[in-house]
């Protein structure tokens, strides 16, 4: 009796034990990671004006961050800083804890660190779009099957199978940038950059690429930096980053920034489309809601609801 | 639209030696040429010939494609038969027209004719090669033939990869020149009137915005290639790997068949140069 009640005894201590050690661990993989930390960033390119002054940004993994800011604003220097394309004049610059100032870190910060740019055609190295993909995980030194593999992937999860032994010069610019980003995606990087990747294409191809870089948010928890200065792009992010002067001047939810139109319009941006009217239309006394509207399609439902009463 | 492709002179078609391996091509190719300055008689000229016909009927590239190919030289041969038949000084058995200095003999005809065929022979040859062969998988075999200067630190990886980045912007570059063209001509630019010193001068507002234009995607690319993990040959691997397959014989001994052929013949028959 006595063995049989102590063997139930350690037995549930034991398992109690156990469940309490997978909920810790659990809890500490749910625990978001910081991905990229910037810490009092100054560059200048040309020692007069800073490009970045005394930035300091936190991204943790599996964010969704767009990165808002007029030209000039600094926010493609942040993107190359964070590559270690550029290295800061003051501050530090850490990747997954690696400093983007040391030389010899540079080369795993950048296998974890995939940038897309804003030129399809200046990106590609090879005529093929197959021998272009496997330029990243060839020069990480992959082996021949390995490579194949994460091409197959790549491919896949870019949506640009059907395109793997044409030459890149027979696509469209959303096709080329899927590409772009399918060459990125081979290296297996945890953090993707776009680099006003979608400004040179046209709205369809745009869709494309926003499209499958959502999906690659949402399914393989890629940690994802989109710059741009298309506001509607914003609205997809987990969280805006308005720059201007070198300086983050506003940070939260796109709902959050949207709110505030006079600040936007102080750092050289409009509201979306979609907003500004909803706003302007508001501010008339036409009644389309109390919930303010981002999209050209819900304004249209909205419009549309309004009409109808009439 | 396949112009990235087709530049150059690449005839799509699935054919034996299509799918033969570039460098065996390549190398063949090389015999083939020397092979053609070996021949010392029409009789060899016949064998190769015959050699010609039967990479053209295995490359499934139409006989008048071959032929054009011929256009961008006719010039040359034109121009060395014309010389060959005046002014060939060699020994001769007939004259047929004499004028101070410059005769035509029977010789003169023959070297003359020789020459045409040798240098045809030596176009078509090589534009087998070309037809079949895209420039991809050209670049791709020159740089696997030229592995071995590896041991004598040429940087072969590096300069394969300057040659398939230049192929890779062929179209990029052309697209742009097209571009630029447009915008010049919107300006007022003239480019087909004035003599040849004129368009010569007229192509400088082309050159300069493209050579520029050239150099800001050069930055961009480095910048994409660094961001790519891009640092020089070492600890690199490879993706694609050339493959010798059963056609790659089948040529080779072709060939060395030609080759016994010529060298036999060559002793056979007199020689004509």
């Amino acid at each position: 009796m006595l063995v049989k009640k102590l063997y139930k005894w350690y037995n549930n201590t034991w398992r109690k034990i156990k469940k309490r050690n997978l909920k810790k661990a659990f809890c500490k993989k749910k625990e978001k990671m910081s991905a990229v930390k910037l810490t009092n960033v100054c560059f200048s390119y040309d020692d007069e004006i800073n490009a970045v002054n005394n930035l300091s940004l936190e991204i943790n993994q599996g964010e969704y961050i767009v990165v808002l800011g007029r030209n000039g604003s600094g926010k493609s220097t942040v993107a190359k800083l964070i590559n270690g394309l550029i290295t800061a004049q003051s501050g530090s610059v850490e990747v997954f804890g690696l400093n983007a100032a040391n030389k010899s870190d540079l080369f795993e910060i950048r296998k974890s660190v995939g940038m897309v740019f804003q030129n399809p055609d200046n990106q590609m190295v090879a005529t093929i779009v197959e021998d272009d993909i496997a330029f990243g995980p060839e020069n990480i030194g992959v082996s021949r099957e390995q490579i194949a593999q994460r091409i197959e992937f790549a491919l896949n999860a870019t949506g640009t199978l059907s395109f793997r032994n044409r030459p890149s010069s027979e696509l469209s610019g959303g096709q080329k940038q899927r590409v772009a980003i399918a060459g990125v995606l081979a290296i297996n990087p945890k953090i993707l950059i776009l680099d006003e990747a979608t400004s040179m294409l046209d709205p369809v191809g745009r869709e494309e690429v926003i499209g499958v870089i959502k999906k690659l948010n949402k399914e393989n928890g890629l940690t994802v930096i989109c710059v741009t200065h298309y506001m509607e792009e914003a609205l997809d992010a987990d969280r805006v980053i308005v720059m201007d002067g070198g300086k983050v001047v506003m940070s939260g939810t796109p709902e959050q920034i949207f709110a505030c139109e006079k600040r936007i319009e102080e750092c050289g941006l409009s509201l979306p489309r979609a907003a500004y009217i909803y706003n302007r239309l508001k501010e008339r006394g036409v009644d389309l809601g109390d919930q303010q509207v981002y999209t050209v399609k819900e304004l249209a439902d909205r419009l549309c609801e309004l009409f109808a009463k009439i | 639209m396949a112009k990235s492709l087709s530049f150059g002179q690449y005839y799509q078609a699935k054919s034996f030696v299509h799918s033969m391996d570039p460098r065996v091509k390549l190398l063949l190719l090389i015999a083939y040429l020397v092979t053609v300055f070996v021949v010392s008689n029409f009789f060899g000229f016949a064998l190769i010939g015959a050699f010609l016909v039967l990479a053209i009927i295995f490359s499934r590239v139409p006989v008048f494609t071959v032929l054009k190919s011929m256009k961008g030289i006719l010039f040359l041969i034109i121009f060395t038969v014309i010389l060959n038949v005046f002014f060939y000084s060699g020994e001769y058995d007939r004259v047929f027209i004499e004028w101070g200095s410059v005769r035509v003999t029977d010789s003169s005809l023959i070297f003359a004719a020789f020459m045409a065929l040798r240098l045809s022979m030596l176009v078509l040859g090589s534009s087998i090669l070309t037809l079949t062969t895209t420039p991809v998988e050209l670049t791709d075999g020159i740089e696997s033939l030229l592995y071995p200067l590896k041991l004598i630190k040429f940087p072969v990886h590096e300069l394969a990869l300057i040659m398939s980045i230049a192929l890779r912007f062929i179209p990029t570059l052309s697209d742009e020149t097209q571009r630029i063209i447009n915008a010049q001509k919107a300006r007022g630019g003239d480019f087909e009137s004035g003599g040849l010193i004129a368009r010569a001068k007229a192509m400088i507002p082309i050159l300069i915005p493209l050579l520029v234009s050239s150099f800001r995607r050069a930055e961009e690319l480095g910048d994409a290639m660094d961001a790519r993990c891009y640092s020089g040959s070492k600890g690199r691997t490879r993706y694609k790997r050339l493959k010798l397959g059963y056609r790659d014989g089948v040529g080779f001994v072709v060939f060395a068949i030609v080759l016994a052929g010529v060298i036999y013949l060559n002793g056979a028959f007199v020689a004509l140069v």
